[in-house]
C-alpha cells in the first residue's frame, strides 16, 4: 500500500487500539469513602458497609440536587472484602472506586479475636486502589452505627469523622491518627500500639482514648480511656497541645500547652532491672483562671507551675501503672528505646519485655516534668 | 516515518527550485534590451512593455531653447508631481547652455546634467529597459535625452501611505510607542535613529521576480558573527517567487525547518526591538511593504521576552518572566490535565473538589474531552471571528460568546461550570505571550495535548510533552539552537532568559549567536 495512506492509518490503529481502555468518567465513579466492618450476624464472616458519596447532592448548587442525604450506606455480608465490594459493584450503577477512601472502622468485637486485624486490613492494605494515608479506627460497638451518623456541619459522616481525628493539636485526649501505612508498619514490627478510637454518642461520635492492640496476637486487648490517653500522650511525646486542669488555692486553674519536649532516657542493670526516665518539657498560657491571682509576681506562677508538674505527674504515673498491670503491654515504645541505648542488653531480654518474665511491668518509670508559663494571655488581672 | 515525509518534501522542493531557476533566466533574457540612442524608439519600446497604461506619463520637451528632444517617464500616483514639474521639467527648460544655444552637444550635457542642472539628491544612469521599468515602478523618473544611450534615473518617489503609529500587536506600558510602517525606508530611518552605530549595515535585495520588492538585511558589523550573515544572505539569495508581499513569507521561504509549528524567527514591529536585537548579534531583515521586521536567529526563550522587560524594574519583571513560562504551560496543558483527571485520575484530585466536580457534571451528556472538545473549538471559534469584525463588532462578539454562550451552555447541562473555567483561564494564559505567533503556537499544541490526554490519561501528556521537547532541541533558527541556552547550556545567558537581572549584572551579549564583540557593558566612565 502507498506509505502515504499507511503510516497514518498505522498512527490510528495505534492510537485507537492502545488508548481508552480504562477511562471511566468522573461522574461514573462510586467513590467509596469509609468502610465499616462488623461481625456477620450469623458469626462467620464479616458484614461490610460501604459510605458512598452521591456527588448530585454534594455540589455547590444543592438545590438541584434536591433533598435527601450526600451519601449511601450500602451493607452486605460475604467471607473477603474483595468479594464483598465486587459483589455491590452489581448493585450499584457506579463502580466503587477507593482513590478517595479515607476511613476503616472495624467494631471491636472483630478486632478482640486473634489475628483477625490483618486479615480486614490485607486488602485496604494490598489493593493498588487504596491508600496508605487511610485511617485506621476501632469502634466501641457497632462499626455501621457509627457511619449513620448525622453530622450537622458536615454533609457527609466519614468526613466528618476524619476531620474530628486530626484534632489532636487541640486535644491532650485524643492519640495521633493511625494511618493504615503505619499500622502495615506495627504488624510487620510486631510491636503492641494503639488505635484511635470511636464511640457513638447521642448525637455525635467521640474520637476520644484509644484502643490497645497486642503486637504477637494483634487483637484487641482493651481500651485505654480519655484520662489514660492524656498520660499516655506525655510519656510517647505525641501530644500537640491541648489543656491541663489543676486546682490552685482550692479554685480551678487550666494551662493551656503550646509547645512540649519529651526526652527518654532508659536504665538497666544487671538484674535486668529496667528504668525508665522521662523528661517532659512544656511552654505555655494561663488560659482561664477562677480566681483573682497576680501574675507580676513571679512566686504566684512558680508556685502554680509546680502544681502543674504535678498534676502531670500524677496522670503519666497513673497511666504508666494502669497499663503495666491491666495490658502488661508496651504501648510507649519504650522498647525501641532500649534497642537504641542498650543494644546488646535488649537482645538478650527482647524476648522476656512483654511476654514471659514480662520486664515492662516490672519497670519504674520516673517522670520529670517541667513546665514554663510564658504569658497569662491578654489580662494580667479578670477582677480583684 | 516523519523524516521519510521530511525527505520527500525536500526532494519536491529541490525540483521545483531548479525548474523555477530555468524559468527565470527566459524571463529576464526577455526584458534585457538594451536602449537604443532614438528618443521615439525607447518611448515605443517602454508604452510597449507596459501596454499604454493610463497612469504612464510621458511628457516630451526640449532642452533649454535648442530643439534638442528629450522626456520624461513616470507612473503618476508613486511620484511627487511638483517635483517632476519643477525640479526636472522647469530646470531642464531653463537650462543655460553657454556655448551653441541652437544645438547641444549631448556627452557634454550628459556630465552636466548632473553636475549643474538637476538638485535631485538621487540620480543614477540606467541602459537597460529592464532598470527602467524597474525605476518608474518605484516611483521613480525617467528622464530620456535623445541622442544618449543611457536613460537618468531620478528620484521622485512620493506616494500616500499611513503614519507612524503605535504597534497594535506589541503594546508596552512603557515604551516608545513609534511602530513600524509600510515604508521600508522609514523603518530603516527608524533603527538608524536609535543605533547611529557607523557600523550599521543595511544589505539591499531584491526579492520577488515580478514584484521585485526590496528586501534589507541589516546587522551590526563587529558584532554580528559573520557565519550567520553569510546564512542570511544565501538563504535570501535562493529567494525565488512571483512575490513576496509580507516578512511572514521570508520567513516560510528561509526557516530551518518549514513542517515545525514552531515561529523560527522573531518578527516585530518595534524599532526598539530590532536595535536590542542587533546589539544581541542578531540579523533584522526589512521588506518593503510591510511593518514587520525579522529578527533571527531567534530562540524559544526569545519569545516569553517583551521589551519592558528592560524598561520596568527588574524583580517585577522576573515575577512576569516566570508567569510567562508557567502560563505557556497552562496554555497548552490546562485542559489536557482536566481530561486526564477526570476521566483516568480522579484520585488524584483532592477530595472534596473531586466530589464537587462530579456532583457538576451530573448530568452532563459528554466524557470529558468531548466536552474540552467543543468549549476550546467555541474558543477559538470566538476568536478568529474577533479578528475578522470590524472593531465595534468584534467586542459585540466577545459578550456574546463569553457571556451567553458560556452561561447557557453551562445551564443547558451540555457542560460543566468547570469547564468554563477551564477554557477562560486557558485563553487567558495564552494571551500573556508577548509573540502572537507564539500563541498561535501554543493553541494549535493545546488540542494535540488535550488527544492525547483523552487517550492515555497522564500517560499521554507526558509522552507529548517529552515529543515537544525532543522537537524544540532538534530545531535551529539560522545555525543556533533553538533551545539555547537551555538546550546547549550557555550559564551565562541565564542571566536574562527565566530570570532577568539587573541591567548592570547583563554584562555580556548573549552567547549563543556568538557575538564577535561579547562585552556589552565598559567599565564605567573615567574621570
Amino acid at each position: 500500500m502507498n506509505k502515504w495512506i499507511s503510516y497514518p492509518l498505522i498512527c490510528i490503529f495505534l492510537l485507537i487500539l492502545a488508548g481508552c481502555w480504562d477511562r471511566v468518567e468522573i461522574e461514573e465513579r462510586g467513590f467509596v469513602i469509609a468502610v465499616g466492618l462488623d461481625k456477620a450476624e450469623n458469626g462467620e464472616g464479616f458484614e461490610l458497609t460501604q459510605q458512598i458519596v452521591v456527588p448530585g447532592k454534594f455540589g455547590p448548587d444543592s438545590a438541584s440536587g434536591g433533598s435527601g442525604d450526600a451519601y449511601l450506606n450500602i451493607t452486605r455480608q460475604g467471607e473477603t472484602m474483595f468479594e464483598i465490594i465486587r459483589e455491590v459493584a452489581a448493585e450499584t450503577s457506579r463502580s466503587p472506586f477507593y482513590e478517595h477512601f479515607k476511613l476503616v472502622i472495624i467494631s471491636s468485637e472483630l478486632a478482640e479475636e486473634e489475628n483477625n486485624l490483618p486479615h480486614i486490613l490485607d486488602h485496604f492494605i494490598r489493593y493498588h486502589e487504596m491508600r496508605r494515608a487511610t485511617k485506621v479506627m476501632i469502634a466501641k460497638g457497632s462499626a455501621k452505627e457509627i457511619l449513620e451518623v448525622e453530622p450537622k456541619n458536615e454533609r457527609l459522616p466519614a468526613i466528618y469523622i476524619d476531620s474530628i481525628s486530626v484534632n489532636n493539636f487541640k486535644n491532650s485526649r485524643m492519640v495521633p491518627v493511625s494511618r493504615i501505612g503505619d499500622l502495615h508498619e506495627q504488624l510487620l514490627n510486631e510491636n503492641s500500639y494503639t488505635i484511635q478510637k470511636v464511640e457513638k454518642g447521642e448525637e455525635t461520635v467521640k474520637v476520644v482514648g484509644n484502643a490497645v492492640i497486642e503486637g504477637k496476637t494483634n487483637s484487641l486487648i482493651g481500651f485505654l480511656e480519655a484520662e489514660g490517653t492524656e498520660g499516655m500522650n506525655f510519656l510517647t511525646g505525641e501530644i500537640q497541645g491541648g489543656i491541663i486542669k489543676t486546682k490552685y488555692k482550692g479554685q480551678d486553674i487550666v494551662y493551656d500547652m503550646k509547645t512540649t519536649n519529651h526526652k527518654v532516657k532508659t536504665i538497666i542493670d544487671n538484674q535486668n532491672n529496667v528504668t525508665i526516665e522521662v523528661k517532659i518539657q512544656s511552654e505555655g498560657s494561663i488560659g482561664e483562671a477562677l480566681l483573682p491571682l497576680n501574675f507580676e509576681d513571679p512566686k504566684v506562677i512558680e508556685s502554680i507551675e509546680q502544681q502543674i508538674e504535678q498534676e502531670i505527674k500524677d496522670k503519666v504515673m497513673n497511666t504508666f501503672e494502669k497499663v503495666q498491670e491491666e495490658f502488661k503491654v508496651d504501648i510507649f515504645g519504650f522498647g525501641n528505646y532500649l534497642e537504641q541505648q542498650h543494644y546488646q542488653k535488649w537482645q538478650e531480654i527482647k524476648k522476656d519485655w512483654e511476654q514471659g518474665e514480662n520486664y515492662f511491668s516490672q519497670s519504674t518509670l520516673k517522670p520529670k516534668v517541667n513546665i514554663r508559663i510564658r504569658r497569662s494571655e491578654n489580662i494580667l488581672k479578670s477582677y480583684k | 516515518m516523519f523524516s521519510s515525509l521530511k525527505k520527500f518534501l525536500k526532494k519536491k522542493k529541490k525540483k521545483n527550485n531548479s525548474q523555477n531557476n530555468k524559468v527565470e533566466h527566459s524571463n529576464q533574457e526577455d526584458f534585457n534590451i538594451e536602449l537604443s540612442k532614438n528618443l521615439s524608439e525607447d518611448l515605443l519600446n517602454i508604452e510597449e512593455m507596459l501596454d499604454k497604461p493610463d497612469d504612464l506619463i510621458i511628457r516630451k520637451f526640449s532642452i533649454g531653447e535648442t530643439n534638442q528632444a528629450c522626456a520624461v517617464v513616470c507612473i503618476d500616483g508613486l511620484v511627487d508631481s511638483e517635483s517632476v514639474t519643477k525640479k526636472i521639467i522647469e530646470t531642464i527648460q531653463h537650462a543655460k547652455l553657454d556655448k551653441n544655444e541652437k544645438s547641444v552637444d549631448v556627452k557634454k550635457f550628459k556630465e552636466d546634467l548632473t553636475a549643474h542642472i538637476l538638485s535631485s539628491q538621487s540620480v543614477n544612469w540606467a541602459s537597460t529597459l529592464d532598470d527602467v521599468s524597474l525605476g518608474i515602478h518605484s516611483g521613480d523618473t525617467a528622464l530620456y535625452v535623445d541622442g544618449l544611450e543611457e536613460v537618468l534615473i531620478i528620484g521622485t518617489r512620493k506616494w500616500e501611505e499611513r503614519g507612524v503609529e503605535e504597534p497594535v500587536t506589541e503594546a508596552v506600558i512603557r515604551g516608545p510607542r513609534d511602530g513600524f510602517t509600510e515604508n521600508i525606508r522609514t523603518n530603516t530611518a527608524h533603527v538608524r535613529r536609535r543605533l547611529r552605530d557607523p557600523n550599521l549595515r543595511y544589505e539591499t535585495f531584491k526579492v520577488g521576480r515580478r514584484s521585485k520588492n526590496t528586501l534589507i538585511l541589516s546587522y551590526i558589523d563587529g558584532i554580528v558573527n559573520p557565519k550567520i550573515v553569510e546564512e542570511a544572505k544565501r538563504r535570501i539569495k535562493s529567494i525565488d517567487v512571483d512575490d513576496v508581499p509580507e516578512t511572514g513569507i521570508v520567513e516560510q521561504l528561509i526557516e530551518d525547518s518549514y513542517l515545525s509549528p514552531f515561529p523560527q524567527m522573531h518578527s516585530t514591529e518595534r524599532p526598539d526591538k530590532v536595535s536590542a536585537a542587533l546589539l544581541e548579534g542578531r540579523v533584522a531583515i526589512f521588506l518593503d511593504g510591510t511593518p514587520f521586521v525579522l529578527l533571527a536567529p531567534a530562540t524559544f526563550g526569545q519569545f516569553f521576552q517583551s521589551p519592558e522587560d528592560y524598561y520596568q524594574r527588574f524583580p517585577i519583571q522576573t515575577f512576569v518572566r516566570l508567569l510567562r513560562y508557567v502560563a505557556a504551560f497552562i496554555a497548552v496543558f490546562l485542559p489536557a490535565l482536566y481530561i486526564a483527571l477526570l476521566s483516568y485520575h480522579p484520585g488524584m484530585i483532592p477530595s472534596k473538589l473531586a466530589f464537587s466536580i462530579a456532583g457538576t457534571r451530573e448530568g452532563v451528556p459528554f466524557p470529558a474531552f468531548v466536552e474540552a472538545f467543543l468549549m476550546e473549538s467555541m474558543m477559538e471559534l470566538l476568536r478568529e471571528a474577533g479578528i475578522r469584525l470590524p472593531k465595534p463588532i468584534g467586542q459585540t462578539i466577545g459578550i456574546v460568546g463569553g457571556l451567553i454562550i458560556g452561561e447557557a451552555a453551562v445551564s443547558a447541562g451540555i457542560v460543566s461550570p468547570i469547564m468554563v473555567i477551564i477554557v477562560a483561564s486557558t485563553a487567558v494564559a495564552s494571551f500573556i505571550l508577548p509573540s502572537y505567533g507564539m500563541t498561535l503556537t501554543l493553541r494549535m499544541l493545546k488540542f494535540g495535548s488535550m488527544f492525547a490526554a483523552a487517550m492515555f490519561g497522564l500517560f499521554g501528556i507526558i509522552l507529548v510533552y517529552i515529543m515537544i521537547n525532543i522537537h524544540i532541541t532538534n530545531l535551529k533558527s539560522i545555525g543556533v539552537p533553538y533551545s539555547a541556552p537551555f538546550g546547549p547550556f550557555f550559564k551565562k545567558d541565564w542571566k536574562d532568559m527565566v530570570f532577568k537581572l539587573p541591567e548592570s549584572a547583563l554584562k555580556d551579549r548573549p552567547k549563543m549567536t556568538k557575538p564577535q564583540d561579547t562585552n556589552r557593558i565598559g567599565k564605567g566612565a573615567k574621570k
